[in-house]
């Protein structure tokens, strides 16, 4: 017992460094500069290369002819959205019961990006759904509650708007997504608990993969880019939401002249 | 390459429009998302530097304007 609260102790003592610097704005915004500087780059060569691939290279499925291109864009985007909302429940967690004022920068960074993505991928399902099911819209679970999943990530960002005190804006944001993570295993599930025109998933971590390797590889690397490209967008805005909390602080006044000389 | 025209890419045997309406929503959104935060970083220390200048206006030194 006394071994393993020493143990604690000591990862405390280890990890404090850390979690001290992720509460200080003025390292937040140098390191995630520093990362987006390779990491952007990175990100849009390998979304080319992905787009490229399942355009011109992967061949047509047997099925649905050349429609499936589609998929390149629309599974990358709605898994995306998914991972994207777990991580704004979870900074809005780490808000709520840390009160760590990052998480909720986290929080309000991540709920556009996740609505882009959520748009995306029921935009890119409704342009696949014409010629393969005959259809732009079904009311199909799977569909449905993708839609829902927008509206979630839309009313975080206008519940933050609607508030003056955005101390209160980021509490009821967080309390708001986390309920929305109800919705999360619905939207997982949705193939296999109701009847629906909805394929169920292809890719499987446990258990053969119902995608050729031609197809399954340029998928792999789109869901890769877009993940990037998440992060890419998270931390962009993260610095944009420092810069505007953190103005009235010296490190930022310094910023603004440095990098400002020709307005003044 | 899979197709054997340019042709044959853009019309991709009738889902052509279907496929490339697709990839160009995604073009926009994803440059959307990128080019706002970047926009908006530029204007708001902009507008700090402008209102500092106010307060304060900077003495530009030479070595300043080196930096």
């Amino acid at each position: 017992m006394f071994v393993r609260r020493s143990a604690h102790c000591i990862i405390a003592v280890a990890m404090w460094p850390i979690f001290h610097k992720f509460g200080s704005p003025p390292w937040l915004y140098a390191i995630s500069g520093a990362i987006l500087r390779w990491m952007l780059p990175v990100t849009l060569i390998l979304l080319i290369i992905g787009a490229v691939w399942g355009l011109m290279f992967s061949p047509a499925d047997f099925r649905q002819g050349n429609s499936y291109r589609i998929m390149y864009i629309h599974v990358p985007a709605a898994v995306v959205a998914l991972a994207g909302y777990y991580v704004m429940a979870l900074a809005g967690a780490i808000n709520l019961i840390w009160r760590m004022k990052m998480a909720d920068v986290a929080m309000k960074a991540a709920a556009p990006v996740g609505a882009a993505f959520t748009f995306l991928a029921l935009f890119s399902g409704a342009v696949w759904g014409k010629p393969t099911w005959g259809a732009w819209w079904v009311w199909d679970a799977r569909v449905t509650s993708m839609l829902i999943l927008l509206f979630l990530y839309l009313g975080v960002v206008a519940l933050y708007e609607a508030f003056d005190n955005k101390e209160a804006a980021g509490k009821a944001c967080a309390v708001l997504s986390l309920v929305g993570m109800v919705n999360i295993p619905i939207i997982y599930k949705s193939v296999d608990w109701w009847y629906s025109l909805h394929q169920p998933a292809s890719i499987k971590l446990t258990g053969e993969s119902t995608i050729d390797a031609s197809m399954l590889y340029p998928l792999l690397l789109m869901i890769a880019a877009f993940y990037a490209l998440f992060t890419c967008c998270l931390l962009l805005n993260m610095r944009v939401e420092l810069l505007r909390r953190e103005s009235r602080t010296h490190w930022v006044g310094s910023l603004a002249k440095r990098e400002c000389t020709d307005v003044l | 390459m899979y197709f054997d025209s340019l042709h044959a890419l853009l019309t991709m045997d009738g889902h052509g429009v279907y496929v490339w309406v697709v990839y160009l929503v995604a073009l926009a959104i994803i440059a959307l998302l990128v080019v706002a935060p970047v926009r908006r970083r530029k204007q708001v220390l902009q507008q700090l530097a402008a209102e500092l200048n106010r307060v304060q206006p900077a003495v530009v030194s030479p070595s300043a304007k080196e930096l």
